[in-house]
């Protein structure tokens, strides 16, 4: 018996997906690529905070019209 | 009186008038006052819940802190609370909103049944809380004494007024409503202004690369050590799923659903406002005002600048807005941390429900004007020092909640040890010089998981009627 209560695997995959891009991008390569004057750390931040919030969205609208039916 | 006087005005009357007709039907009972009822629609709560978030930490301190330490150091900060968002709505959304009661501190209690558990999470709250109300307050001063002309300390006083007002008499329902309006007015002030910027003088890769020419320091990741990125995104992204007043929006939500897809909704808004500001407003302000003393300045310097007086009254308002959203919020968290969860029994008990909800009035104007007189000699870079308080807060009550809520195991002995040890590390590594900042969460936050999974395995095991409760948190 799992000592954990069950979690949807669509919403344990976005937590891991955001946890690799999130681990991805703190590493040092992406401190010193520039692009338009930015670091590409900065660049994927922004990034994060744009498709993060979309796919998590995306995601929960599915999963509604998935149960409705 | 100009214009702008005149909008100012305007819009606080504005607020006292919601709070006043709010108050006609909170008092007369507790679900009213804290939770609006339980019957706040997903729109206006995800609006309120971005209000509530955005605060004015969200226009003055994000532009203040990407001017003084660097865009990506921002983005880093913010990223954290927009993550944030999605791990609350999985992790602690449908649970909590099942779980039916008013504040964090009540499941906690109730996973952890203990006197330690009781008065430790409200006395954090308040503590962490006022220094957050704080900052805010030093955001409408600044921004009342650079655009209106009024005395830095007459400004503070004045919000605060205003603000504990409304929320004293209105509670829940009038800070929702008052969060929407604000709400609306900030996302057209910030996206305004950013848009207009962009028309005269290019997109934001033009802009920041044309900063990054002249300041370079503006683009790179060299202003802090590594630890204080990381540390600032991860304080953040725990905070979200416990800062209670996001968590009291949670149970506003007509149900789990619609709690899920507000908390979702509002972190769409909030990136947008956010990235606005951060890649547009800022890398023009740091071309026009490369020399500023108080970063936290740029947004007003720019508006001062580039925009007629109508512009610059609704950019004071919208400042205000932003503060006075958080800062009712906190203020009513901060309120129910002590008269529902420190003294919630004792009002119970000894007092009619009239004179209980005048106790909490009474509270809330407590706490707001021990804030303000705090505001009076206010802190550097308000986002940096508010995070190190919200910090205290992720360190304490994450490990808790979550594993209270998705590990079966998690027992008394664990609750308390991780939220015990949590804080202790947090404060430790916090207060020993030379820590970069916001970066005790890194050690604070592996030590309360630690500290959970050790006490419970060596603590009593959960009775199954505990298990079987929590359990039906996960079900729809």
């Amino acid at each position: 018996m799992s000592h954990f209560f069950p979690m949807k695997s669509g919403d344990r995959g976005y937590l891991i997906s955001i946890l690799v891009f999130a681990f991805v991008a703190f590493l040092p390569w992406s401190h010193r690529i520039r692009f338009s004057g930015m670091a590409l750390f900065g660049w994927l931040m922004a990034a994060l905070m744009v498709f993060s919030p979309a796919i998590a969205l995306i995601q929960f609208l599915l999963s509604k019209k998935h149960n409705n039916k | 009186m100009t214009i702008e006087h005149i909008l100012v005005l305007t819009y606080l009357v504005g607020c006292i008038g919601i709070g006043i007709l709010a108050s006609r039907k909170v008092l007369v009972s507790r679900e009213e006052y804290w939770v609006a009822g339980r019957r706040i629609g997903t729109f206006v709560n995800a609006m309120a819940i971005m209000a509530a978030l955005a605060s004015g930490g969200s226009i003055i301190g994000v532009m203040g802190l990407a001017y003084g330490r660097g865009i990506p150091y921002t983005l880093a900060l913010f990223a954290g609370a927009v993550v944030g968002f999605p791990l609350a709505s999985i992790l602690i959304a449908k649970p909590l909103r099942n779980f039916g009661k008013f504040t964090i501190t009540d499941f906690l209690a109730d996973r952890y049944p203990h006197t330690i558990v009781r008065y430790a999470v409200p006395s954090i709250i308040v503590v962490s809380f006022t220094v957050y109300i704080v900052a805010q307050m030093k955001a409408a001063g600044i921004t009342a004494n650079a655009l209106l002309g009024i005395p830095y300390n007459h400004a503070v006083t004045l919000a605060t007024v205003v603000f504990i007002l409304y929320v004293s008499i209105g509670g829940m329902v009038a800070i929702t409503w008052t969060d929407v309006v604000q709400g609306v007015l900030m996302l057209l002030v910030v996206l305004g202004t950013a848009v207009a910027l962009m028309f005269q003088f290019g997109t934001p890769t033009t802009l920041i690369g044309e900063a990054a020419r002249r300041v370079p320091e503006i683009g790179q990741v060299v202003h802090m050590p590594m630890a204080s990125y990381l540390g600032s995104f991860v304080i953040w992204a725990a905070a979200i799923s416990v800062v209670p007043h996001i968590v009291m929006r949670v149970f506003t939500a007509k149900d789990a659903r619609g709690a899920r897809l507000s908390l979702n909704a509002a972190m769409i808004i909030y990136s947008i406002m956010i990235l606005g500001a951060v890649l547009v407003i800022v890398p023009y302000g740091k071309m026009a005002f490369p020399y500023l003393t108080d970063a936290d300045q740029i947004f007003l310097r720019v508006i001062q600048r580039e925009f007629p007086p109508l512009v610059r009254g609704l950019a004071v308002a919208a400042v205000l807005a932003a503060v006075m959203s958080t800062t009712d919020a906190l203020l009513l968290a901060c309120s129910s941390a002590i008269s529902h969860d420190l003294l919630g029994h004792v009002i119970e008990k000894k007092f009619s429900p009239k004179t209980g909800s005048r106790i909490t009035v009474g509270m809330t104007w407590v706490i707001g004007l021990v804030a303000m007189i705090l505001a009076y000699s206010p802190p550097k870079l308000i986002t940096e020092f508010y995070s190190a308080a919200i910090g205290l807060l992720s360190a304490s009550l994450f490990v808790p909640t979550i594993a209270g809520i998705w590990w079966k195991k998690a027992n008394l002995s664990g609750g308390m040890a991780s939220l015990l040890i949590g804080a202790g590390v947090y404060l430790a590594v916090q207060f020993t010089p030379g820590t970069p900042p916001l970066s005790a969460i890194l050690f604070a936050l592996p030590a309360s998981a630690v500290a959970m999974a050790i006490f419970s395995a060596i603590g009593r095991p959960n009775a199954p009627e505990m298990v079987e409760k929590i359990g039906s948190l996960h079900s729809s």
